[in-house]
């Protein structure tokens, strides 16, 4: 007869709890960084997309196929460890003495979302009617000036619900990165199971932490498209 | 909203339930079954890793596991595990021991049963040739180690102002320090010159002769599987006293081995 | 100002502009009608080449639109267009819509472009209604905020697309005024509508198309007593028939 032993003290105080906190602290800031990120990227890529130009239209095309289907850990992987294939020596040098780790992983999430966040983008794009884009040219806006004033601040409105969506699984997929030894909550999480053998509880206050997250996320966005974007109501 | 709170309150409750699993004697389930499931490292020679010719699972390790299959009369069926998720695999039951280049210690004892140590190693650092000369060469640098393993925690006490970088596995640490991403990878010192043996590069590393612990390994069981831990004993001892034990060391670590080491140690029951 | 010369336009195979010749002089309002389909949009929409033109040429206050190279951004600029559909920006305010433009293209200080938006807003009657957003307001309103705006770039041209047709009858009055009150200051103003009483007041002219070709260029007096093409006949005694007032 196998019993476990629940002891809830290890994740509310004492030195795992710092682990956990900390772990925390780097989530957010991994997915803040990248969110921010994929958000700008992901419209460049849009608009590129969109593009009259074909060579434009085309690069923006294999990107957003290449890393839709490519799965985040090997793009994690290729930037952390591919990329010194590729990259001079001296670029690596200074790449290893900066926390790259980090970078890496910022890169890998940034780039993965901004390509879903554009594919949202472009079908709220789609949806504008084609006349905003004739008035705004008719009053002497080029055209990616029509996107940057007109097209793009209706076109993200339409998209802030599936834009949430984006904001949360990358919350979510940057506990990918502790594959390359970037602490984050669920590395943390591990450790704290590592050391302690307490799996359950460090999983469950992770679970918590990133539950109360999204919830975060989702009501920052929504009171903020309310606040500054919905005010014609 | 509410939702939310309702689903999370169903997680935790399946989680209790999970918890408390309950396994019967392993001696008689795996006779009964007619395998003996065994928990093994797949790539870390040289205990536990797939052979290039057979493309099998060969090792050390999987060698005192089929001893002890043999000993019970079933067959050998095994499973790769990682450092982090052997224990929790054998606590849920998917395993029936573990023999996976674990390090004995009082902190994991809490939860599962060793056998007596049938392994002694060290936990030393593979670096680039000539970088280290003492520990304190390594302060303040990058070290990479596998997620889970007692290296990770012994280097954190050797060395406060490093930054540990844990990998899922050795080879992935191992890549980071060929890439030069860490200064070291840490842990046991048998572990690191097996890497090193495999390495196409390896006249580029050394191991200098740091050693930051003693690592004794054991074989893993469940808490209070009585009957299992004590077959398991006697059979190691047995083998100790038959010099079959030896002749799986020299196997592998013997003069005509990749990785020719004495061997320092006897298997001899715990104190 | 504005010169049409031997211009084609097809749409796959329907010829939308067959062979237009027409000269829009400076300070001049001309008013283009015909029955719908007859062109008449598709020709208003290229004097800014929002509908470029396959064949012939077209010089508009002096570039050559044909002429791929130069910056159809700096033409544009200097050319208001009202749409049937207003075509307001939904998400800016009226003041806004009509401020962006001047601060984003001509680089105005945003005082300066609000004070001249204010000062726009009252000549369409609309100054209390700076900050509401086109969704609350009604479609006269838009109309003539959509005016506003094309006049805060101080064009040279104004092009009038059917302003009036996506109108209530009671909203129509106050977009003419405002349209009568343009003609007066001496603006090139080119109009397609067929508010045939607007035409006979303000226009020096009136061009009649249908199937894609101009078919009668008059005065309105003219055109309206003494018309001579067939077709112009009829397109009068159905539009001047009061059943068909609302066309």
């Amino acid at each position: 007869m196998l019993k476990y032993e629940f002891d809830w003290s290890v994740v509310t105080s004492g030195q795992y709890y710092d682990w956990i906190v900390s772990g925390l602290h780097l989530t957010i800031q991994l997915s803040a960084v990248s969110i921010v990120l994929a958000f700008l990227l992901g419209l460049m890529i849009a608009v590129m997309r969109m593009s009259s130009v074909k060579p434009v239209k085309w690069f923006a095309h294999g990107y957003l196929e290449f890393f839709r289907n490519t799965p985040l850990l090997v793009q994690i992987f290729f930037w952390y460890f591919g990329s010194y294939k590729i990259l001079p020596h001296a670029v690596n040098e200074w790449l290893n003495s900066v926390n790259f780790e980090f970078a890496a992983a910022v890169i890998a999430l940034t780039i993965y979302t901004s390509a879903f966040i554009a594919e949202d983008i472009r079908s709220g794009v789609l949806s504008i009617p084609k006349e905003q884009m004739e008035a705004s040219r008719s009053g002497g806006f080029s055209y990616l000036r029509s996107m940057q004033y007109i097209i793009l601040p209706q076109a993200v409105r339409i998209t802030i619900p599936p834009l949430i969506g984006q904001f949360l699984n990358l919350t979510k997929n940057s506990s990918l990165a502790m594959t390359i030894g970037v602490a984050e909550l669920t590395y943390q999480a591990r450790q704290v199971e590592a050391y302690t053998f307490k799996g359950f509880e460090a999983f469950t206050a992770a679970t918590l932490v990133y539950v109360a997250l999204s919830i975060i996320i989702t009501a920052i966005v929504t009171l903020y498209s309310k606040k500054v974007l919905h005010r014609a109501g | 909203m509410k939702r939310v709170v309702c689903m999370l309150v169903c997680m935790l409750a399946l989680m209790l339930v999970a918890g408390t699993v309950c396994l019967a004697d392993t001696f008689d389930s795996a006779k009964k079954r007619g395998t003996l499931v065994c928990g093994v490292k797949d790539s870390t020679p040289p205990f536990g890793y797939v052979d290039e010719k057979s493309r099998q699972i060969v090792g050390y390790d999987v060698d005192f596991c089929a001893a002890i299959a043999k000993k019970l009369g079933t067959k050998l069926e095994l499973k790769a595990v990682t450092s982090a998720a052997r224990m929790p695999q054998l606590m849920e039951g998917n395993i029936d021991i573990i023999a996976a280049t674990m390090t004995k210690n009082a902190e994991r004892a809490k939860q599962i049963d060793f056998s007596h140590s049938y392994f002694l190693t060290g936990q030393k650092f593979l670096v680039k040739k000539g970088t280290v000369k003492n520990l304190k060469d390594l302060d303040g640098k990058k070290i990479g180690t596998a997620k889970g393993s007692t290296s990770e925690q012994n280097a954190k006490k050797a060395l406060p102002n490093a930054t540990i970088l844990s990998f899922d596995d050795y080879p992935q640490a191992f890549l980071a320090l060929q890439q030069g991403k860490v200064a070291a990878v840490t842990t046991d010192e048998t572990i690191l010159a097996g890497m090193l043996a495999k390495a196409p590069n390896k006249a580029q590393f050394e191991i200098p002769d740091i050693q930051i612990s003693d690592e004794p390994y054991g074989l893993g069981m469940r808490k209070g599987d009585k009957k299992f831990v004590d077959f398991v004993n006697a059979t190691i001892i047995e083998m100790e006293k038959s010099g079959d034990a030896k002749n799986i060391y020299d196997k592998w670590f013997g003069p005509k081995s990749d990785l020719p080491m004495p061997r320092t140690f006897k298997i001899v029951a715990d104190k | 100002m504005i010169r049409f010369e031997g211009v084609h336009k097809w749409f796959k195979k329907l010829h939308v502009l067959n062979d237009i010749h027409l000269h829009v002089k400076q300070n001049e309002t001309v008013v283009v009608c015909g029955p719908s389909g007859s062109g008449k949009s598709t020709l208003i929409r290229t004097i800014n080449r929002l509908e470029p033109i396959d064949k012939g040429s077209l010089f508009v206050d002096g570039y050559d639109l044909t002429d791929r190279a130069f910056d159809i951004n700096k033409l544009r600029a200097e050319i208001g267009f009202v749409f049937q559909q207003f075509n307001l920006y939904p998400h800016l305010t009226a003041l806004k819509n009509i401020t962006l433009a001047p601060i984003k293209v001509r680089g105005m200080a945003r005082q300066d472009a609000e004070d001249l938006a204010m000062s726009l807003l009252e000549r369409v009657g609309l100054a209390e209604k700076r900050n509401a957003y086109p969704s609350q307001l009604s479609g006269g309103q838009q109309q003539r905020v959509a005016i506003a705006r094309g006049l805060a770039m101080k064009p040279k041209i104004m092009l009038f697309d059917e302003p009036t047709s996506a109108l209530d009858p009671e909203m129509i009055g106050e977009v003419l005024a405002v349209m009568r009150h343009l003609a007066h200051t001496g603006m090139t103003l080119v109009v397609v509508t067929h508010e045939m009483g607007f035409a006979r007041e303000v226009a020096d002219r009136v061009v009649f198309m249908d199937h894609g070709a101009i078919l009668e260029e008059a005065t309105p007096d003219e055109f309206f007593l003494n018309p001579q093409h067939d077709r112009a006949k009829q397109f009068l005694k159905q539009i001047l028939t009061p059943m068909h007032c609302e066309m």
